[in-house]
């Protein structure tokens, strides 16, 4: 439904999204994650028609957004960041502005005002001036014009930004939702965001696209080895000296030790069968083996890996 | 035409939701009425007329119309409004004229409130309607003029004060130029260019309204300078993707 081939944005001398490619599908709710000033909301600008870019090519829901803006723009549901409304209009005038300015039938606008305003539960606000509602509020009502022609994507960037812990809750259930029946794709700077709700990440970094697929799959590539958990019973040399001759291991770390037994952290290439050769190498020595458990890295860990900045060589 | 209904609903309704549109309208008829009572006071003169009175239009909407128009689109770019307004399936063309006929509408009333005058000199003086009605058919000529200019700058800044100053200086330059001696001055410079130029001043087209002549001419001239700073309000809207 989304498919970005190869685009580059430059303010200036500065370049902002550089040869970045991928595509989303629909029924996946993709998170689009990096740090501040990565590239993000500039990317989703040019998804949604706000901006051109430099080079590359956009096709939202089959329309290119070059030559059928107007098809991609009516395709879509937008929140922009910080969630700029007209502060002056009463919800309910600035839902049916909205709706007519996406061109809902006269008829037809009065039930997708009913609908939205139930998704999003903002019941008691329609007759409020927009200016006057509380930052979750105004968040709610941008995501109701956002749904109000009931588009089959939804495009947010950092919807959760400056909320409460109960409201970003709020809001994940209702994306969790919504992402059932449509493609929905937001930006954010914070993981657990992303983590929580995300069925696909995108990560940018400096405008570049460094990681892109499911969470456990961008954990086992970021990673770059396996990492097993192993519960010993046997005297700790022997044990250890077993363990580091075993083929493909990398190395071997006693991380908790008790009268019976010891935990070890082992560390090996991803190209051999880790957790065999470690269960055959303990049997072999005559000890038990009570727990071998594969670890793998955070999400987070993952993220400031792809994300960190490289440390400029001296001269 | 119904997204253009659409947006200028919009923008009227947010004119009169905010203290703009009544300053504005009570300012230019404060202005106005002081000029009417205090300079070249109306009942002191020999044969008196309301020519005088109308004369002051084209500077008092010079100074004052920049501040109809400088929100139009410096406000949306302030507040970020700009991106969902941008982002809705709609034309830009359509928001520029929706805009500029917001602001127009904000004149036209103002305009109407000037009529109590020569409603009530009327029962006093005998006036002549011809001259009257020519001289608000050149006013309504000349506000579109202004408000276009007034749009298309304040699609260039998301700066209102920036808006309102650029705006009044053009505006002040525009209707200066028309002045004879402005034209005088501008021909010792660069010939007959000068004359030229002192064409495209407003003063010189609504001269000949507040004369009560309507002269094709200067309707032209009214529709062609809107309509050329209306296709650059819309350049600009359009530039700012790039």
């Amino acid at each position: 439904m989304i498919e970005v081939q190869d685009i580059v944005k430059r303010y200036g001398a500065t370049v902002a999204v550089n040869h970045v490619t991928f595509q989303v599908g629909k029924g996946e709710i993709l998170g689009f994650l990096g740090p501040n000033g990565a590239g993000k909301s500039t990317t989703l600008k040019i998804l949604t028609c706000y901006l051109v870019a430099d080079s590359g090519t956009v096709r939202v829901n089959g329309f290119d957004v070059l030559e059928d803006s107007l098809g991609v723009r009516q395709s879509i549901g937008y929140l922009p960041e910080s969630t700029p409304l007209y502060h002056d209009m009463r919800v309910i005038d600035y839902l049916k502005f909205a709706g007519k300015a996406r061109q809902i039938d006269a008829r037809a606008l009065k039930g997708a005002i009913d609908r939205v305003v139930s998704q999003v539960k903002i019941e008691r606000m329609l007759k409020k001036n927009v200016g006057h509602l509380s930052k979750g509020y105004r968040q709610r009502v941008g995501l109701a014009q956002a749904l109000i022609h009931d588009p089959p994507i939804l495009i947010l960037d950092e919807p959760t930004s400056g909320l409460d812990p109960h409201q970003i809750i709020e809001i994940r259930e209702l994306l969790r939702e919504l992402g059932k029946t449509k493609l929905v794709l937001f930006s954010s700077h914070i993981l657990q965001e992303i983590s929580a709700i995300c069925t696909r990440i995108v990560i940018i970094k400096d405008g570049k696209l460094v990681a892109d697929g499911r969470p456990d799959e961008l954990q086992a590539r970021a990673s770059g080895q396996q990492i097993f958990r192993a519960r010993i019973q046997g005297p700790e040399g022997a044990v250890r000296e077993r363990l580091g001759t075993v083929a493909g291991v990398e190395s071997v770390e006693v991380i908790r030790t008790t009268d019976h037994s010891c935990d070890y952290r082992v560390r090996g290439r991803v190209d051999c069968d880790l957790g065999t050769s470690v269960h055959r190498a303990v049997s072999d020595g005559g000890w038990s083996l009570s727990i071998l458990e594969p670890e793998s890295r955070s999400l987070e860990e993952v993220y400031l890996k792809l994300t960190a900045s490289r440390p400029a060589k001296s001269a | 035409m119904r997204n253009i209904l659409t947006i200028y609903r919009r923008e009227l309704m947010s004119y009169f939701t905010s203290p703009i549109a009544y300053i504005f309208i009570c300012a230019f008829l404060v202005v106005m009425g002081v000029f009417f009572f205090f300079y070249n006071p109306f009942f002191q003169q020999p044969n008196p007329d309301l020519r005088n009175y109308y004369s002051i239009l084209p500077l008092t909407f010079a100074l004052l119309i920049p501040a109809v128009t400088m929100r139009l689109w410096s406000e949306e770019k302030k507040s970020g409004t700009v991106e969902l307004l941008m982002t809705l399936p709609l034309k830009s063309w359509e928001l520029v004229i929706a805009k500029f006929l917001a602001g127009y509408s904000v004149m036209v009333i103002t305009l109407l409130l000037t009529m109590t005058v020569p409603l009530s000199v009327s029962l006093v003086v005998d006036l002549d309607w011809g001259v009257i009605f020519a001289s608000y058919l050149g006013a309504l000529c000349l506000a579109a003029v202004y408000i276009s200019v007034g749009s298309a700058i304040s699609a260039m800044t998301e700066n209102q004060i920036v808006a309102l100053l650029s705006a009044m200086v053009v505006l002040f330059i525009l209707w200066g130029i028309g002045f004879p001696q402005v034209v005088q001055a501008l021909n010792n410079v660069v010939g007959r260019l000068g004359t030229g130029l002192g064409w495209f001043g407003s003063l010189y087209h609504f001269e000949n309204f507040a004369k009560g002549l309507v002269n094709p001419v200067d309707i032209v001239y009214a529709v062609s300078m809107t309509a050329f700073f209306l296709v650059l309000n819309n350049f600009a809207v359009e530039w700012r993707k790039f």
